[in-house]
């Protein structure tokens, strides 16, 4: 009875992999046990060895190989059904340098997997005394660790030595179970001495820069090539396949992990938002549904080759990108077949992933990558709000051109131009109406106060009416349309302005209201209807780019068939609205 | 379809400045309860709505007016008598009432910003060559009969 729960703890440990197979047949010793019975937590060199263990890493050869380091890596740190608490760059490694059954860790680049039990608890002792002695070696170990710290660092900062420190002991003993794999663990293969000659080891078979000090995601990357290795078999060159591919993951490695940490991070915020909107406060849950609700760019990629797989689906236009909240977010992540299959990156950081992602050989077969092309949507002069910026697919790379952004701004813009634009088209019905009348019966002074003001003019004093409507289109000419036009004026162009110019310049003191009205139509035409036009294209072009149909919902052109015409009427009709 | 996109997509409707196409698309997605990404581009028209409505200056400022062009005659105007006499009224009530008295009903007609016309048969009763189009009584441009309005002739 008494050994029961040892049995038990065994047990558990063997369904990780951990204790025969993975400690060649020794006894699982209890610091093992300990641990084993912890909750699930992802930031354990330990943790990281079983789910190594569990994507079938060990001993599963039949398994598929996995298409790259990153996708080899996930499996690692997904699997078995452990859900990390965050992605793998966040994880915590902990401060604490210690094997896992709490013995300080030893020369530098052995296994921490301790050959046998180290703590002297016969078999059959109590839980109590299990526990108490755990405490006991602990607390005699605090000190011990602490001199062979500050020992270990010396050696280190000498000899370029593995410093024990935890990330970088994952690190070795993922490249370990690399090699192992990859040429067999007999008596005579050589280990790597120094952190430096690990590193080498890595570099070479992933194509990895590792300069610096070893970081989380090498770290757990070192097991992912472990996993690879094994799955592919001894007799296999995972290294060669993985160097090339490496590189276009690594290039656009750390704006993609910030940029899906940012989505998580929002998914964190919905939830949040979600609880608050239970709260019994009503200010506090009005809030918080407001929150919940704000909806920014985000970026769906389909999964699927790990980091570079996503790289690669940002290039071949797989991506989405979507306007979510953060309520909509958490959902998503929330659900396993969604999470599954997709990520989720923050859509402000698209433009730097692509920029990175066209720094990968991948992007170098499609697409010229030296610089973005400007493309200005309004012709030279206008403002840089309307130039957007491509980068142009090579001939014969049967791909399109690739918006560097993702186009929100620039469709921002247009829409603030047209809201402009219909203004400035609002003050010239209100001009055109004032002007049409004009007579010395008609027309009072005070109509063409109301005309300049309309005009956002002050009227200079003491003018006669046709003077005044001179004066308003004289305010009227390029210099002042930017002004009058909001948003909508950086659109004007310099031959804009030079044809407004040439119009209103044919006026003259002894013009005739019929004149002016004349040229008010013609600046009308010339002003509002041309950037009307030039808005559209506009949106044409940048649709073009993002694979929107914006553009396309605009088209007066698009004469409804008569099954469509009666939809549209009923529907009309069944809201209330009159056709 | 969340609810923001729902009610975007009623006003569009009820604001009468939506296409035919626009209309379409937002009865259907209203009807079925779209995702929000299937509404995504319709949603993003709905701030250029105002663009490429084919109109220039001229009618633009003749909807604004109530002017119904097509209909309605705004530069002949009416007879100097007919004009004199109804500047005798106070109110435009008085005026239609004067304008009633001397074509009776069926000779006269308004346009919807309430201008007062001769039909073709006021128009005849008034010694006019009729007309296929209402003639506004009170044309829009000057000519000697507003010389005779200010005389009151």
């Amino acid at each position: 009875m008494a050994r029961e729960p040892l049995r038990s703890y065994q047990n558990q440990l063997m369904n990780y992999g951990i204790g025969r197979a993975f400690a060649d047949n020794k006894p699982v010793t209890r610091g093992q046990m300990a641990l084993a019975e912890l909750p699930e937590d992802p930031t354990t060199y330990l943790d990281n060895l079983k789910r190594l263990k569990m994507a079938g890493g060990i001993s599963r050869v039949d398994e598929l190989v996995p298409n790259d380091i990153f996708e080899a890596t996930e499996a690692v740190t997904g699997a078995g059904g452990i859900t990390p608490s965050s992605s793998y760059m966040q994880m915590d490694y902990g401060t604490g340098r210690f094997a896992p059954d709490g013995t300080p860790l030893g020369e530098p680049g052995t296994k921490i997997i301790p050959e046998g039990p180290k703590m002297p608890v016969p078999l059959g002792a109590s839980d109590e005394a299990i526990a108490q002695s755990m405490i006991a070696k602990k607390e005699e170990n605090k000190m011990s660790a602490e001199e062979f710290r500050a020992n270990e660092a010396k050696i280190a900062d000498m000899q370029g030595m593995p410093t024990g420190d935890p990330v970088e002991t994952a690190f070795i003993a993922g490249i370990d179970e690399f090699i192992k794999a990859s040429r067999g663990a007999g008596p005579d293969a050589p280990k790597p001495k120094t952190i430096e000659e690990y590193k080498e080891i890595f570099s070479d078979a992933t194509g990895l820069d590792v300069s610096g000090a070893v970081d989380k995601s090498q770290a757990l990357m070192s097991f992912g090539l472990a996993l690879m290795q094994n799955r592919a078999g001894k007799n296999f060159n995972v290294g060669k396949i993985l160097s090339a591919v490496g590189k276009a993951g690594e290039a656009a490695l750390p704006a993609l992990e910030k940029a899906k940490a940012s989505a998580k991070q929002a998914a964190l915020a919905g939830g949040k938002f979600a609880l608050e909107m239970q709260s019994a406060d009503e200010a506090k849950r009005a809030a918080a549904s407001e929150k919940a609700m704000e909806r920014s760019d985000y970026f769906i990629v389909p999964k699927g080759g790990g980091i570079s797989g996503t790289a690669s689906a940002i290039l071949n236009d797989k991506g989405r990108l979507e306007k979510l909240s953060k309520y909509e977010i958490n959902q998503l992540l929330n659900n396993p077949e969604f999470a599954k299959n997709y990520d989720i990156l923050d859509g402000a950081a698209y433009t730097e992933i692509l920029s990175e992602v066209m720094k990968t050989p991948e992007a170098e077969e499609l697409y010229d990558t030296k610089t973005p092309r400007k493309i200005e949507l309004f012709g030279e002069g206008a403002g840089d709000l309307f130039t957007i910026e491509i980068w142009r697919a090579l001939p014969n790379a049967n791909v399109d051109g690739k918006l560097s952004g993702t186009g929100t701004d620039t469709y921002q813009a247009l829409a603030r131009a047209a809201r402009d634009i219909n203004k400035a088209k609002e003050q010239f019905i209100t001009g055109m109406d004032l002007a049409e009348g004009v007579n010395i019966f008609r027309f009072g002074v005070d109509k063409l106060d109301s005309l300049a003001s309309t005009l956002g003019f002050n009227m200079r004093e003491g003018l006669t009416p046709t003077q005044q409507l001179k004066f308003i289109l004289d305010k009227l000419q390029a210099q002042n349309a930017p002004a009058i036009l909001g948003e909508a004026g950086k659109t004007i162009s310099d031959a804009d302005r030079a044809r407004v110019a040439q119009i209103v310049g044919d006026l003259n003191a002894g013009s005739t209201a019929d004149e002016i009205t004349f040229k008010l139509n013609q600046l009308f035409n010339d002003i509002i209807i041309k950037k009307e036009r030039d808005i559209l294209n506009a949106l044409q072009t940048l649709d073009r780019y993002t694979g929107k149909n914006v553009s396309g919902m605009l088209s007066p052109s698009q004469e409804l068939s008569e099954e469509d015409e009666a939809e549209r009427v009923e529907g009309l009709k069944s809201l209330g609205i009159e056709v | 379809m969340d609810k923001q996109s729902q009610l975007a997509l009623l006003r569009g409707l009820k604001s009468g400045t939506l296409n035919k196409n626009q209309q379409l698309q937002a009865i259907r997605a209203l009807k079925s309860n779209a995702p929000n990404e299937d509404v995504a581009d319709l949603m993003g028209s709905l701030a250029f709505t105002s663009l490429n409505t084919g109109k220039d200056l001229k009618m633009l400022v003749d909807e604004r007016a109530g002017r119904d062009r097509k209909n309605f005659d705004y530069e002949s105007g009416g007879d100097g008598k007919l004009r004199s006499l109804m500047s005798f009224g106070e109110t435009q009530g008085d005026r239609e009432s004067i304008l009633r008295s001397l074509v009776g009903e069926t000779g006269y007609i308004k346009d919807k910003a309430g201008r007062l016309a001769l039909t073709p048969e006021g128009q005849k009763i008034r010694g006019m060559e009729p007309s296929q189009k209402n003639i506004v009584i009170e044309d829009e441009g000057f000519s000697m009969r507003d010389i005779s309005d200010l005389a009151g002739i």
